[in-house]
């Protein structure tokens, strides 16, 4: 009986023929990209950022800068995975600046609420491993707390972080270990004990 | 490091709805500097083809009989209106819907042929009434504002969601229903209560058939819901069995079979792994949901005793100052506080319980 409303469907349009308008300035493939990957583009978004806070902007800045360097686009039935590369970039560049203006006492930084982080019927488990995550992210250098999401969070495999990060595949390991022993130094000998 | 079998991130809540996209999207059409005359104009194409749907549609109910639920078409997705005047009565025509915006950001989606009223609009409460149709609602979270949707007998009360909620006929009168999927809503009839949450579905002829007179709280969905199993009190015999009893009963909104289970694991099993987590979680849900402080103030400092991770330890000692300021005990809320802020005088909450155990 209950359905959510339609809504313009453009899933049934394949990317490399939206992009291809798009990069022709049609307005209506660029909303039809924007309404296609908007989910999972703020999914990521959330996760690297740990919060709403600068969600939005995030968001659209990273679509600003996909149809903006769209001709550089060489396959454009991978638009998808080459969004995330530009959301990853644009969230190291707004992380990072973010840990400048609060260096600088120009802005105060709002910790992570986690449990508005964690869905209610989440297992204790997985509630548990989100927790320690997202305690010390903040304590991170960006990419290795933006290594660490798309690891640990994200279930990504290691050449993929390495080909969102633009980096080699042993610095997302050198950044992964990094990441493991402020884990480890939080939640010490819970993990062995488990 | 070791992968989990499924990403965590499935775990996390969904922060972003269609609405959201929506209006992301408008603000990058800004942004990228295109004619608005151009939008506009497809808009008003989009809107001649709506009124030619809609008339071919009333010619072709002429013809036919519609079926009993007629399927809702689709429509342009137009810029929201702004519902901000108590008293407003808003109407969508066959064939297109209306989408409508809240003041504090809140949007309303209402379907084709739908009727609502926005019957209070104040700081302190929201009230929408459905009178014919269904809506799809995205509300904003906000603590100081009740919000309401009023749908026949039923009240919606939200703190923060995405949710459907219809109205429509059915054999035997009338049937109100909501489907969550976002955040959680709490549907109140009479007396009855009970908790939707996301995936959860809800309809009032079922509720009606499955809730005695008595129920005045944790009522379960009604069977229409998706995750209806059954099971009800822990009767599970080992730590991982009563865990998915607890988390089975919180999917359904049944908070105090969720909290007799975690009661059951930490009195049964101090010794595992998952018991000080599980005490933690049974203070969550005495404090947040079931407003029992006292109780809630000693499942933390159970948490606190069986932790061996220090972030759960320093989060349970938090929530217990927390709770014993909830509980109206200042002597045991200042001693509580002097603990925590002796032992995490630089902790991440040290600011939370600096500013606990204030006179009232």
């Amino acid at each position: 009986m209950l359905r959510v409303l339609p809504r313009p469907d453009p899933d049934g349009v394949s990317d490399a023929v939206l992009v291809a308008a798009a990069r022709a300035q049609d307005l209506h493939a660029q909303e039809a990209l924007v309404r296609k990957h908007g989910l999972m583009l703020n999914r990521l978004c959330f996760r690297l950022l740990g919060s709403r806070e600068d969600l939005d902007d995030l968001v659209q800045e990273t679509f600003l800068r996909a149809f903006r360097s769209l001709k550089t686009l060489a396959r454009p039935e991978a638009f998808r995975g080459w969004l995330a590369e530009i959301a990853v970039r644009t969230a190291h560049n707004l992380i990072r600046k973010r840990r400048l203006m609060s260096r600088l006492g120009l802005r105060t930084s709002q910790p992570i609420v986690i449990e508005e982080l964690i869905a209610p019927a989440a297992p204790l488990e997985a509630m548990l491993a989100l927790r320690s995550i997202y305690r010390i992210v903040e304590t991170l250098p960006p990419k290795t707390r933006i290594a660490l999401v798309l690891r640990r969070v994200e279930g990504r495999q290691l050449d993929e972080v390495a080909q969102l990060m633009g980096a080699s595949l042993a610095s997302v390991k050198r950044w992964l270990a990094q990441a493991d022993r402020a884990l480890a130094a939080e939640r010490g000998a819970w993990e062995a004990a488990g | 490091m070791t992968r989990p079998e499924r990403p965590l991130g499935e775990h996390m809540v969904d922060a972003t709805s269609e609405i959201d996209v929506s209006r992301q999207w408008r603000r990058i059409e800004v942004r990228l500097g295109r004619p608005r005359a151009r939008l506009r104009g497809w808009v008003a194409a989009c809107g001649a083809v709506g009124v030619v749907a809609a008339l071919v549609l009333v010619l072709a109910s002429r013809q036919v009989r519609p079926p009993a639920s007629a399927p809702i078409v689709a429509a342009p997705v137009l810029a929201p209106e702004p519902f901000f005047a108590e008293g407003t009565r808003i109407e969508s025509s066959a064939g297109t819907k209306r989408e409508l915006a809240l003041p504090d950001g809140s949007r309303i989606a209402l379907g084709p042929g739908g009727v609502l009223t926005l019957a209070r609009s104040a700081k302190d409460e929201v009230r929408i009434v459905l009178e014919r149709g269904s809506a799809d609602l995205d509300v904003l979270r906000d603590s100081d504002r009740r919000f309401v949707v009023a749908v026949l007998d039923v009240e919606f009360v939200v703190a923060g969601a995405r949710f459907v909620v219809s109205v429509s006929e059915g054999a035997g009168g009338k049937i109100a229903a909501a489907e969550v999927e976002r955040g959680a809503i709490e549907v109140h009839r009479s007396i009855a209560r009970s908790v939707l949450l996301a995936g959860e579905s809800w309809t009032s002829g079922a509720s009606v058939a499955s809730a005695g007179p008595g129920s005045t709280a944790d009522e379960a969905p009604a069977a229409s819901a998706p995750r209806t199993a059954s099971a009800g009190r822990a009767t599970a015999d080992d730590a991982r069995s009563l865990l998915a009893v607890a988390t089975r009963a919180r999917w359904q909104g049944r908070q105090r079979d969720a909290a007799r289970a975690l009661d059951e694991l930490c009195r049964r099993f101090p010794n595992d792994p998952r018991a000080a987590l599980a005490a933690f979680e049974l203070g969550r849900i005495q404090l947040d949901t079931l407003h029992e402080a006292g109780h809630a103030a000693a499942s933390f400092r159970t948490a606190m005793n069986l932790a061996r991770d220090p972030v759960l330890r320093e989060d349970a000692a938090t929530r217990h100052v927390e709770a014993l300021d909830r509980s109206h005990d200042a002597a045991a809320c200042l001693s509580a506080r002097a603990a925590y802020l002796a032992e995490y005088s630089t902790g991440a909450h040290a600011g939370r319980v600096t500013a606990s155990c204030r006179d009232r």
